[in-house]
């Protein structure tokens, strides 16, 4: 029994079957909550500020495990602006990618699942009718001054085309709360809104499919009524778009045929394809070598423009965020602890864990013996301390540091820390200091 | 392509050349020999002096190579075998007294329709529930087809054939014990029993293997993918799934094609079939040299068969794989 007591990840048996008791009443409830059928008024929610497409409140994403709960996400809120590249930084570990898959409702189930919070998107869905059909648009003419529906020599009306060749349907904006809604409604938000563009290209793409079937795949999925040729020729300018010197040839191509950077490309090839208003790229480049790494770079900010949609970029890579992001979150074990401008965090980081990243970062300027190393390690994910996460390893740390998990201050319009430290700066802009 | 079946092919004739060479050395050492046995017993009985018979019987002998027992003797036999194999005589059966080609030739479609109808019947079972059980991994229906499928696996044929006979034919007395029936739907109401016991034998076996290949397969890279599209649930388990689990599955299947023509040993025993599986284990237990040689030989050809149409078969299923370079 001593024993026990003094290993703390030691599980009794009454207390294993109990962990696997709730763990099973728990994924049921969620997995019944994915597969229920409601009306889409169910999820439809408000944005707090218009001027954001995604915003995360509070959303806690947990993987009922068999040695107790996980709590990957836990807590987590901040938006994405309209137009924006948001960097989402933190070591491994720290619920970034969970974050950007919850997003997605693509959490490993049915182990991982979304507990609770919200994500708001602002999302454009097919109008539908009662009978939950999308609505077509239908093809006019002007017949004797008058104008009315084109009809075809069966006398079937004709449905109104889009410069693809798919037919258009009525379409509404609506915002919708993904971490409420039902997996089959989720769909098709899936790579027609929000593509995902991850971090392994050698297995991302199946390996026994052609680069152009798993193209098609996509176009014939959300473009409905597109020909077999439009739906090629769009493949082809899509692998086009992403530099791919050869598009006839890669289109007839096995994953396997390709170099790591082509593969990379046809994923986000892929994730362009039905011009998504959001991509999240989850460490696109920590697989490629540094000059590829600096192509892909180069071409996911030249997509943002021609979409002109938002990028959420999860790396741990903070050169990486430093070129590219607009707004920067950092991560620590679940939680944000710090978000801001880039400038925010790059020239005035303000939480230690913030500032420790900053100085293990290697430098070209100036001879260091060794890179420095923030001390000790991130707590068990199963069962977290009740004070700040950090506090164990911070060297700043204060008497106050043993209570509660620190709220955020607002050091500046744009800059949010959690952290006792910052207590007493107001949000008049002398924290910068 | 073609240049690597033919380098195939000519491997495996000296692979088969080994096999026979094996296989003749064993058999001529056995300790039993039906020619022999049967031409004593019935000259004997006949009032024939046993130096005359002894005196006929090396005579005869001599004519198939059988007469010496050294090493130089067997040597001298197999060759003479060999001679005739090649020349596609595979010698004459003494217990049935026709040739060995005509014999197995005889009894193979009965075992192969019984075979093939199982091992459809199996496919067509395992394969679905296979998948089915992974996409609800843990989920009642795992379990259930579990446990099942472990009972199955470990019945012995003949337990559970015997079982068969005694629950369906004698207790209940809705099969016949055994035999053929005449009449092709009679046929078929007696092949009830045994194609079932093939069937439960051998389908746990490949739903656990579908099964594991598919989780391997669910938890891969790109079926997040794939679901990253869009995708239904019933398009990324049947197209991006499936296709990946059939590359190991193709290949085990194209495994059992010495199985689908060599009969079942055990179960045409029990259930009195004249397959070719019970023909050649009733010629092997009493000495019928050339029809134990002929119907090993068989198996050993349809053996290198399977294995070249496994490799073939994998670089059809899996574009990753190219023969030969």
């Amino acid at each position: 029994m001593a024993a026990n007591k003094d290993n703390k990840h030691y599980i009794s048996r009454s207390e294993s079957r109990a962990i696997a008791r709730e763990n099973s009443k728990a994924i049921r409830f969620y997995e019944k909550q994915k597969k229920r059928k409601v009306k889409p008024d169910e999820y439809t929610t408000q944005m707090k500020d218009d001027k954001n497409i995604i915003e995360f409140e509070d959303l806690h994403t947990y993987f009922f495990s068999d040695a107790g709960t996980v709590k990957a996400v836990n807590g987590v809120s901040f938006s994405i602006p309209a137009g924006s590249t948001v960097g989402v930084v933190g070591e491994s570990g720290c619920g970034k990618s969970v974050t950007s898959l919850s997003l997605m409702q693509l959490v490993q189930a049915p182990s991982g699942q979304i507990v609770s919070g919200s994500i708001r998107f602002k999302a454009s869905l097919f109008k539908r009718d009662e009978k939950g059909k999308k609505i077509p648009v239908y093809e006019t003419e002007t017949v004797d001054g008058e104008e009315r529906v084109k009809v075809d020599e069966k006398g079937k009306k004709v449905i109104k085309k889009n410069e693809l060749g798919g037919n258009v349907y009525e379409m509404e904006d609506r915002v919708v709360d993904i971490a409420k809604m039902p997996t089959e409604a989720m769909r098709s938000i899936r790579g027609r809104e929000i593509a995902m563009i991850f971090q392994e290209p050698m297995t991302s793409l199946n390996p026994v499919f052609t680069i152009g079937n798993q193209l098609d795949e996509v176009g014939y999925l959300h473009i409905e009524g597109i020909s077999k040729k439009q739906v090629k020729a769009h493949s082809i300018e899509m692998l086009k778009m992403v530099g791919i010197a050869d598009p006839e040839g890669v289109y007839k191509k096995y994953p396997h045929e390709l170099s790591g950077g082509m593969r990379q490309r046809v994923m986000i090839a892929i994730a362009l394809l039905c011009n998504p208003k959001l991509i999240i790229a989850d460490e696109p480049t920590t697989a490629l070598d540094v000059t590829i790494q600096a192509q892909i770079l180069d071409l996911l900010r030249e997509i943002k423009h021609k979409i002109n949609g938002s990028i959420m970029l999860i790396t741990h890579d903070l050169g990486v965020v430093a070129e590219m992001a607009d707004y920067v979150v950092v991560m620590y074990a679940g939680r944000v602890i710090e978000m801001g401008t880039a400038e925010d965090i790059f020239d005035h980081p303000m939480h230690p864990y913030t500032i420790g990243l900053q100085k293990s970062k290697p430098t070209v300027d100036g001879e260091v013996d060794k890179l420095y190393c923030i001390p000790g390690f991130v707590p068990n994910p199963i069962d977290m301390p009740d004070y700040c996460y950090f506090r164990d390893r911070c060297e700043m740390c204060k008497e106050k540091c043993a209570g509660a998990y620190p709220e955020y201050v607002q050091v500046s319009p744009t800059h949010k820390v959690a952290c006792y430290l910052y207590e007493d700066t107001k949000e008049d802009g002398n924290g910068k200091d | 392509m073609v240049k690597y079946v033919i380098k195939r092919i000519l491997l495996a004739l000296l692979i088969l050349f080994g096999v026979s060479v094996i296989l003749y050395l064993l058999i001529r050492l056995m300790p039993n020999n039906y020619f022999v046995d049967q031409y004593t017993l019935t000259r004997s009985t006949a009032g024939i002096p046993a130096e005359q018979i002894e005196a006929e019987l090396a005579e005869l002998l001599k004519a198939y190579g059988l007469e010496n027992n050294s090493f130089g003797g067997i040597l001298r036999g197999y060759f003479m075998w060999l001679g005739k194999f090649l020349s596609g005589d595979m010698g004459m059966s003494f217990k049935y007294g026709r040739p060995v080609q005509d014999v197995i030739a005889q009894y193979m479609w009965l075992s192969f329709g019984i075979s093939f109808v199982a091992l459809l019947l199996e496919m067509v079972i395992a394969i679905p529930l296979g998948i089915k059980c992974a996409v609800n991994q843990y989920g009642k229906l795992d379990y259930v087809a579990t446990v099942l499928c472990m009972v199955g696996i470990a019945f012995p044929s003949f337990f559970l054939g015997n079982l068969f006979i005694k629950w369906f034919a004698v207790d209940l007395g809705w099969f016949e014990t055994g035999g053929l029936g005449n009449g092709f739907f009679d046929m078929i109401w007696h092949l009830i029993l045994p194609m079932s016991v093939m069937v439960i034998l051998n389908i746990g076996g490949l739903m656990r293997y579908t099964r594991t290949n598919t989780l391997e397969v669910l938890n891969a890279d790109y079926i997040r993918t794939a679901r990253a599209k869009g995708l239904s649930e019933g398009k990324v388990v049947y197209k991006h799934v499936f296709r990946n689990t059939m590359i190991p599955l193709v290949t085990q299947l194209s495994f059992t094609l010495p199985t689908l023509f060599g009969g079942a040993m055990i179960t045409e025993q029990i259930f009195a079939l004249p397959g070719i599986g019970q023909i050649a284990y009733k010629g092997l237990l009493e000495g019928d040299i050339f029809l134990a040689m002929g119907y090993n030989m068989f198996l050993a050809v349809l053996t290198v068969i399977g294995v070249l149409l496994a490799d073939i078969m994998y670089a059809v299923v899996d574009p990753r794989i190219k023969l030969g370079s």
